[in-house]
């Protein structure tokens, strides 16, 4: 009862903090300065982390050590495809908005069929599949280097996630230019502007604030969505952990340090997809 | 804020009753007695599943049927991934486990034996075009598939300068092989062997480079189910089990 009150109570005084209220002493970015008090939930749980590896150094010692460069890995993974499916989404939500009935089609049939198809068989497709399509695309050709194709797991997985991905963006993006009012558009017409000006200075801008929340999740359910990959031979922070529990029978140990690496990242990411929300937020003003 | 309480109150409440019901349905289970068998089913001809039936057969399932049948067992049997069975037999998830385990001194560490019943070892598969790899040592530098946490694994590990590629089932690895993704497979030579009947573009290259035995594995504390697999378990051996099912299931190399 008392834990539930003071939880709640905090929740409201949070929101009670904010852009509305702060903006009454506002003047320059003073507020950005201001501590963002969930990082203390990263300093927690990095808390955690240093604790455990400081005492009992094994087992949790020697998961960190063994698993570190999974979370390059991870890493990688995530910020590649996370770049590349901005740049498909982008262009997939203005196919989605097109007039254009051949590109419109086109998208959408993309948004359709990829967004119907779990990552994970589209990642073991794309890493049994695209290997032996090139390589028989290569004897067509008659390209000795083709037939000889070998894919990289990790090129290969970057580039399923954003297949994947890229047709969630695809739908978020056009939300967003449909969330800006055609009078915005019409206004920039009659200004002058062409429709890719307009679009590119008028519409675009104001979308990007709608999306960035959406964005900011689709970042961290791909830092997640990324252990997927383990599947398809790429050394990421899972399957090292997968790697270590079949080394050393302790399933247990593993998976709390793994889910704690995790954890750390998404946490981190969110706080920085928060800060950049409000940094945005008050151009607005 | 009083709606908030019951929200939290009514999930509360569902989660101790899911909760209590759970385990209960885990007690009934230990009451009819029935064992709780891991295996792997990814293992052929050791352990798979037969596309027709979805059922798991293999050479292990029929031992450890021939031996609960001796011995009065109730099996159930549980397919799951490698790393997870050896894991959940150290925590003691499961009874026992038949999926072509070799005895090594860090498993029996945190798990029981039965006695020995198959000798196996480790072999290189490759595909037949490739005349650069021809034993252990001419692996440098080459990429290698295995299952992981397999003794093939660890094999593959220990030699110097390879490029060791871990996918959850050993079949992924044959799979990558025959399209070249990878020079070399490492695994269990009856495996190998299978693979290579079944496809004609792979071949074994160089001696068998270890031997290791097959033993069930038992989760600490169940000594009385292990004395029970034993005591079957020797008596089919001295029948002579292990030729009827080498004949049953098994390619010659």
């Amino acid at each position: 009862m008392v834990l539930g009150s003071t939880l709640l109570d905090f929740v409201m005084e949070e929101q009670n903090k904010g852009p509305g209220r702060e903006l009454s002493f506002v003047v320059g970015g003073e507020v950005n300065i201001r501590q963002d008090p969930w990082w203390w939930l990263v300093v927690a749980v990095a808390a955690i982390i240093g604790l455990l590896v400081i005492l009992w150094p094994v087992p949790f010692r020697d998961i960190v050590v063994f698993a570190r460069d999974g979370v390059l890995v991870t890493v990688l993974v995530t910020i590649a495809s996370y770049f590349l499916m901005v740049i498909v989404g982008l262009l997939g939500g203005l196919g989605r908005i097109s007039r254009n009935k051949f590109i419109f089609g086109i998208s959408s049939l993309y948004v359709e069929v990829v967004r119907g198809i779990p990552l994970l068989v589209q990642l073991i497709g794309w890493y049994f599949v695209s290997p032996v399509i090139i390589q028989k695309l290569g004897l067509w050709l008659n390209l000795q280097s083709l037939v000889e194709y070998r894919a990289n797991p990790i090129i290969t997985a970057i580039v399923a996630i954003t297949i994947c991905y890229g047709a969630y963006m695809s739908e978020i993006v056009r939300s967003g230019i449909q969330s800006v009012p055609r009078g915005q558009m019409e206004a920039a017409r009659s200004l002058g502007m062409s429709h890719f000006q307009a679009m590119r200075h008028v519409v675009l801008p104001q979308a990007f604030r709608v999306i960035l929340p959406p964005m900011g999740n689709e970042f961290v359910s791909l830092l997640k969505d990324s252990s997927l990959v383990s599947v398809v031979a790429v050394a990421d922070l899972t399957r090292r952990g997968r790697e270590f529990m079949a080394a050393h029978f302790n399933p247990i140990e593993t998976w709390l340090m793994v889910a704690l690496l995790y954890l750390i990242m998404t946490i981190i990411a969110a706080r920085v997809v928060s800060y950049i929300e409000k940094r945005s937020k008050y151009e607005r003003y | 804020m009083k709606r908030l309480l019951w929200v939290l109150l009514a999930v509360v409440v569902i989660v101790v009753v899911v909760v209590l019901l759970q385990g209960r349905g885990g007690q009934t289970g230990n009451e009819t007695g029935k064992i709780r068998v891991a295996t792997d089913a990814t293992w052929a001809p050791f352990e798979y599943i037969e596309t027709n039936t979805t059922e798991i057969i293999g050479f292990d399932i029929d031992l450890f049927d021939a031996i609960a049948e001796r011995a009065d067992l109730d099996v159930e049997y549980e397919n799951v991934p490698w790393d997870s069975l050896l894991a959940g037999m150290a925590t003691g998830t499961y009874d026992a486990a038949i999926s072509s385990i070799s005895i090594r001194p860090d498993r029996a560490a945190s798990m029981n034996f039965s006695h020995p019943y198959f000798t196996a070892g480790q072999i290189i598969t490759t595909l037949k075009s490739n005349t650069d790899i021809t034993g252990n040592e001419t692996l440098s530098g080459e990429s290698i598939g295995v299952q992981i946490g397999t003794t093939g694994d660890i094999l593959a590990r220990s030699i110097n300068g390879t490029n060791v590629v871990g996918y959850e089932v050993i079949g992924d690895a044959f799979t990558a092989l025959r399209f070249n993704q990878i020079d070399a497979v490492i695994c269990d030579n009856p495996v190998a062997y299978g693979y290579v009947a079944k496809y004609n573009t792979l071949k074994t290259v160089g001696e068998v480079m270890s031997s290791e035995q097959y033993g069930i594995a038992v989760a600490r504390g169940k000594e009385e189910l292990l004395d029970k697999i034993n005591t079957a378990l020797d008596a089919l051996l001295a029948e002579g089990i292990i030729d009827q099912l080498t004949e049953k299931w098994l390619v010659p190399p």
